[in-house]
């Protein structure tokens, strides 16, 4: 154990780029202590070269430990199976499970959602963060309710442009906590698709979900909550009358400046004389 | 000839200084408020927002602004009405035709082609544009504005895309209303040299004899002619 130790101590502090294949005779085992893993880890240069591709093996101590994680033990989700190989990495199958152990809900909704059935698509990490996890009440957390537009929009661009035009995405924006984001309708691990009988989202139970907020059913039953603002289509309408505005106001307003303008010209010029 | 340049002559009576009121304590707050919403993804909308305390507050202002604006706009149709009755409602706000020949000459006059301006009434086409884009843009404000504050009561008779569209109309025609206020009003009654920094027949309801014969010379000539 001593021998590791001063192993890695030399080779964090004498080589700038250290690679893991110089390092290779580190042995990582399930008992390593925190401390011991931030010897090397801290090293922002710690690099592993997998499939000619560089990936770096540095991790922000300091974000760590502000993290809802920051007093656990480095082993506790990076679970060795083998030498060299961490037990998360970025493989989200293993990723669940090991989230899961502890945080057994979350993923047991995740299980069913469209993500994991989609051969992983997004798994914990890619709505949650990796070492800088924090509570998702919190300002800065990837997966609160404004933050989240961003975090799914990564993936469903189109769909978190058209809900940020609508009133609900900028009520968000300005931090309204009573306006729906994107889990309050899709749900947040269990998310499934709208074909799905079984989705809040479904035709079925649209109605019931709308009127959560907005009391009788009628809402829901023809929502159309995203839609592209295209000249053809369920959106037609909408692109015309922001269209027609955005000329209207084009030309009311350039007509009044060029009137203030004559007038203001007009007058200073017969004031001179 | 001293104690005629000193005369004061009414404008507007009380009522109407008093909407007056109402609709530019409504209008300001709508718009601060609905700007705010409108430009929501925008760093400086975000932070302004904050000084409401949450956007559940700020949205709040805009729908109590709404009321007053709704109650300012009720509150003319009955002064109209009212006046309509005691036989006192001349119709000078109403638009004629006598105000299309009116801006071709005031324009002719503006850019030098003509040496002598139009002479207005009580109100010119200047005012009258206010007035039209006060009472065309508050029913398309009030009427959206209830389908979005109400969607489900709405969507009971009106289709899904009505709905939908309001949003835009909203947005669209409220951005016009604050872009004429803030251009052709705050020119007309503050910017204007003339009356720099302000004309105060809103808080007066009166004119000095000055103002009447270059502005409102055949309102001056009317008034006259009732006094003999």
């Amino acid at each position: 154990m001593k021998k590791v130790f001063f192993l890695t101590v030399f080779l964090c502090v004498f080589s700038l780029n250290v690679d893991i294949a110089q390092a290779q005779q580190v042995t990582h085992s399930n008992t390593m202590d925190k401390e011991l893993c931030f010897t090397c880890h801290q090293n922002q240069n710690l690099t592993v070269t997998r499939n000619n591709q560089k990936i770096s093996l540095y991790v922000d101590r300091a974000q760590y430990e502000k993290s809802v994680h920051g007093t656990k033990q480095c082993v506790s989700c990076h679970n060795f199976k083998e030498p060299y190989q961490t037990g998360m990495s970025t493989d989200p199958s293993r990723m669940s499970e090991q989230c899961g152990s502890c945080h057994y809900q979350a993923w047991s909704g995740y299980r069913d959602s469209v993500h994991a059935g989609n051969n992983m698509s997004a798994s914990c990490a890619t709505c949650h963060g990796g070492h800088n996890i924090t509570k998702v009440a919190g300002a800065d957390s990837p997966a609160n309710k404004k933050n989240q537009v961003q975090s799914c929009g990564n993936c469903h661009q189109k769909v978190a442009v058209q809900y940020q035009e609508s009133f609900h995405g900028k009520a968000v924006a300005l931090g309204a906590t009573t306006s729906p984001s994107c889990t309050d309708c899709h749900g947040a691990h269990k998310v499934l698709s709208s074909k799905n009988p079984g989705s809040q989202t479904s035709e079925e139970k649209t109605p019931s979900l709308c009127s959560k907020c907005h009391g009788g059913a009628v809402l829901g039953l023809n929502a159309v909550e995203h839609y592209a603002m295209t000249p053809q289509g369920f959106g037609a309408p909408m692109y015309w009358v922001k269209k027609i505005f955005m000329w209207l106001i084009l030309l009311v307003v350039g007509f009044f400046l060029i009137h203030i303008l004559l007038d203001l010209f007009h007058k200073l010029r017969t004031r001179r004389s | 000839m001293d104690l005629d340049s000193a005369k004061v002559y009414d404008r507007w009576d009380f009522h109407q200084r008093f909407q007056h009121w109402l609709i530019m304590l409504s209008f300001t707050l709508l718009a601060i408020t609905g700007l705010l919403i409108k430009f929501a993804f925008e760093p400086w909308a975000q932070s302004l927002a904050k000084v409401f305390g949450s956007f559940e507050v700020l949205f709040n202002i805009h729908l109590m602004a709404a009321v007053i604006m709704i109650v300012a706009a009720v509150y003319h149709i009955v002064y109209l009405i009212i006046k309509f009755s005691q036989g006192k409602l001349r119709g000078t706000m109403f638009p004629r035709f006598q105000d299309l020949k009116d801006l071709y000459a005031n324009i002719g006059y503006l850019t030098g082609r003509t040496k002598e301006g139009p002479r207005f009434g009580k109100y010119s086409y200047k005012e009258k544009v206010d007035y039209l884009a006060e009472y065309w843009g508050t029913p398309v404000m009030v009427l959206t504005g209830l389908i979005l504050w109400f969607p489900g009561t709405a969507n009971t008779f009106l289709p899904r895309w009505v709905i939908e569209s309001s949003h835009f109309m909203h947005q669209g025609e409220g951005l016009l209303a604050i872009l004429v206020i803030f251009t052709w009003h705050l020119y007309a009654v503050h910017f204007v040299p003339d009356y720099f920094p302000m004309n105060r027949v809103w808080l007066t309801g009166k004119v000095s004899r000055e103002v009447m014969e270059h502005e409102y010379p055949l309102e001056l000539e009317r008034m006259e002619r009732e006094e003999k």
